[in-house]
């Protein structure tokens, strides 16, 4: 068959104009139709994660400020992340007013200039919660961390220090390779550093204790793969979110909170169309004590009113991150340790993962 | 296939072709542009962003000077040859299984073949979990069978991201070889027997030379593919799966540096292209080897 065969003949013709209309039709379907709405001041359009947890903000937060100020709440489950913001901010085209970020994104957003400052004129610091605002956001939601079980297997709790010691516990355990969930912090947690020694990180050590586990040590990629090797019988602990757990505690398993209290920020992208209707929203939920305790009843993740966690009940506040007792086991992440060493902490990591050391 | 039939097509066909010239070039110029404008553009792009600020290659001498990051590339390359390898070694009996074969079971054969491409990667790739396992079902068989007295850690191993992703990618090797080896005039297979070849010979020495392009082409898009595999080796391959990709995610995901993910795809994209001349200088070789043109 010759190369001219090939391409004569109207065979080529249609596919070609169909390829071509397909492009510009993928070229100009989603963002322009966002942008214009957006525009018009009546919708809030915001970046977020959807799931149970997207559910659980809508209740808690999207339909309780639409019902109050009768604007229009549009969520886009679109995996939100500083690369994405800087681009739009970048092109000029910032397709969201508010965006959920993780802890690293929220700091070094705002240390590059690529989020707006947090309007603390319009956002009452005296009804935030402790850790709920920093200067480019305030949570949506602060979930508390620790090490997920099998409760017959364990008489007491186990700690990062019975995590890091295979002799006591003989068997696979599971660790996330996502750093902003505290893995470093809790491998340093394991060799008996108290909890207000934690920062500055001391990276190699956490390495160390990590690669002493040698093979019985499991890097996992979700938090849903390392429920499932807990439930597969694989492993016998993991590193997890509270609201990994929750719903596997009628099958036995607990979760001893121990490990990190992360943040979700909602921040405002730099540049973003509706940069006031975003600052109000902030300020609302902030401001409403219903919106924290529907958060914290349906996820029993800390949301950003200090007060919420009263109207929620005994049992339930005994699991929040706000909770005396969980305070006192769990660490909040240094924002500024991360913001400068993050690179260097990742390229460790990722040599560790590779090499075993 | 016979140069001089080839040359005579083109003739015949030269005088009707002043018409057609038109309509063709204003498509493949209209295809140009599309290719230009959402290709070209965005790998130059590319191309800045590794090569910036001002115009330095310290994001690619970044990637051989960080430790633990050479082992990443070798990695990468390693995963993607063994998956080469493996899915050749299983595709090319599987092929030649299904070529003498009759059209009904022909059919089925393909039917079977192609249907698991119609799954999600990531069903795969929890279906896998489930059997790869340490208390999955394998190890349970071999613990219950007495083949084997601890369970066997496959999961969270190179070899767990290798039997996935060939698993994947086992038609997409199997159909090009396939096609190769439909356009072998079975006649010569014959002629081969008749003049005192073995069964293994008439193999080695005929069918195998006429199917290598096929085998080539099935080669080269299998580890084009297997270069740009994220999910499979991150899921399954635990710390033994870091491979380029999965370093490209995290600088763009976590840590938002996208000069250093650019220089990283750029890297990848060079090996690639680079590959390209030699492996198609050897199908041109070997193809002439096999005697017929």
């Amino acid at each position: 068959m010759t190369c001219r065969r090939i391409f004569t003949s109207h065979e080529i013709v249609l596919p070609a104009l169909a390829l071509v209309a397909a492009v510009f039709a993928a070229a100009y379907m989603p963002s322009s139709s966002a942008a214009s709405d957006s525009a018009s001041g009546q919708q809030l359009i915001v970046a977020a994660f959807g799931g149970a947890y997207g559910k659980a903000e809508q209740e808690a937060y999207f339909k309780p400020f639409t019902k109050a100020t009768g604007i229009e709440v549009r969520v886009l489950p679109a995996q939100p992340s500083l690369a994405q913001i800087k681009l739009q901010v970048q092109s000029n085209n910032v397709l969201w007013d508010i965006a959920e970020l993780g802890p690293w994104d929220t700091y070094n957003g705002c240390r590059d200039e690529l989020l707006t400052p947090v309007d603390y004129q319009l956002v009452r610091k005296s009804d935030l919660a402790p850790e709920a605002g920093t200067r480019c956001g305030i949570i949506a939601s602060l979930y508390t961390e620790g090490i997920g079980y099998k409760k017959s297997m364990f008489k007491t709790p186990p700690t990062w220090q019975d995590f890091f010691d295979v002799k006591k516990y003989p068997g696979k355990r599971a660790m996330e390779k996502y750093l902003q969930d505290g893995t470093l912090e809790a491998a340093v947690v394991g060799t008996g550093v108290p909890l207000d020694q934690i920062y500055p990180l001391d990276v190699e050590k956490a390495i160390a204790a990590m690669s002493s586990l040698g093979s019985d040590l499991i890097l996992v990629d979700s938090l849903a793969q390392a429920s499932q090797l807990l439930q597969s019988g694989s492993v016998v602990m993991i590193q997890t979110a509270i609201g990994r757990i929750l719903p596997l505690e009628s099958q036995g398993y607990a979760i001893s909170l121990v490990g990190q209290r992360g943040p979700s920020f909602f921040t405002i992208p730099k540049g973003a169309r509706n940069t006031t209707v975003a600052q109000k929203f902030l300020a609302f939920i902030t401001s409403c004590k219903e919106c924290t305790a529907t958060m914290e009843r349906m996820t029993a993740y800390g949301g950003p009113n200090k007060d919420g966690i009263q109207l929620v009940s005994e049992e339930r506040r005994k699991l929040l991150p706000y909770d005396p007792e969980v305070q006192k086991n769990t660490w909040a992440p240094n924002l500024e340790w991360w913001g400068e060493n993050a690179e260097a902490a990742q390229e460790a990591f990722q040599r560790f993962q590779v090499t075993g050391h | 296939m016979i140069p001089g039939a080839a040359s005579g097509t083109r003739e015949r066909r030269s005088s009707r072709v002043p018409l057609m010239v038109s309509a063709q070039t204003l498509v493949l110029c209209g295809l140009l542009a599309v290719v230009a404008v959402f290709l070209f553009w965005p790998a130059a792009e590319i191309v800045h962003l590794s090569l910036s600020p001002w115009l330095t290659t310290e994001n690619f001498s970044r990637i051989f000077s960080t430790p633990g990051y050479p082992a990443v590339v070798l990695n990468t390359f390693m995963i993607a040859g063994l998956v080469t390898v493996v899915t050749l070694v299983i595709g090319f009996p599987l092929a030649y299984y299904i070529w003498n074969r009759r059209s009904v079971a022909r059919i089925l054969c393909f039917i079977l073949l192609l249907v698991p491409l119609l799954t999600g990667v990531l069903v795969k790739n929890i279906v896998w979990t489930v059997l790869l396992g340490n208390n999955g079902i394998i190890n349970r068989i071999l613990l219950d069978l007495d083949v084997i007295s601890q369970p066997l850690q496959i999961l969270f191993t190179r070899t767990a991201v290798v039997i996935a992703m060939t698993h994947y990618l086992l038609p997409i090797m199997v159909v090009p070889i396939y096609a190769s080896l439909s356009r072998i005039d079975r006649s010569l297979l014959l002629a081969a027997r008749s003049l005192g070849a073995g069964r293994f010979g008439t193999l080695r020495l005929v069918t195998l030379p006429l199917v290598m392009p096929g085998i080539v082409t099935g080669g080269i898009i299998v580890f084009v593919l297997t270069l740009g595999f994220y999910i499979t080796p991150s899921m399954l391959g635990g710390r033994q799966g870091q491979i380029i990709p999965n370093l490209i995610y995290t600088y763009i995901r976590r840590l938002a540096d996208l000069h250093f993910a650019a220089a990283l795809s750029l890297l990848l994209a060079v090996v690639v292209i680079g590959l390209m001349p030699f492996v198609l200088r050897y199908v041109r070789s070997s193809h002439s080897v096999g005697g017929i043109k």
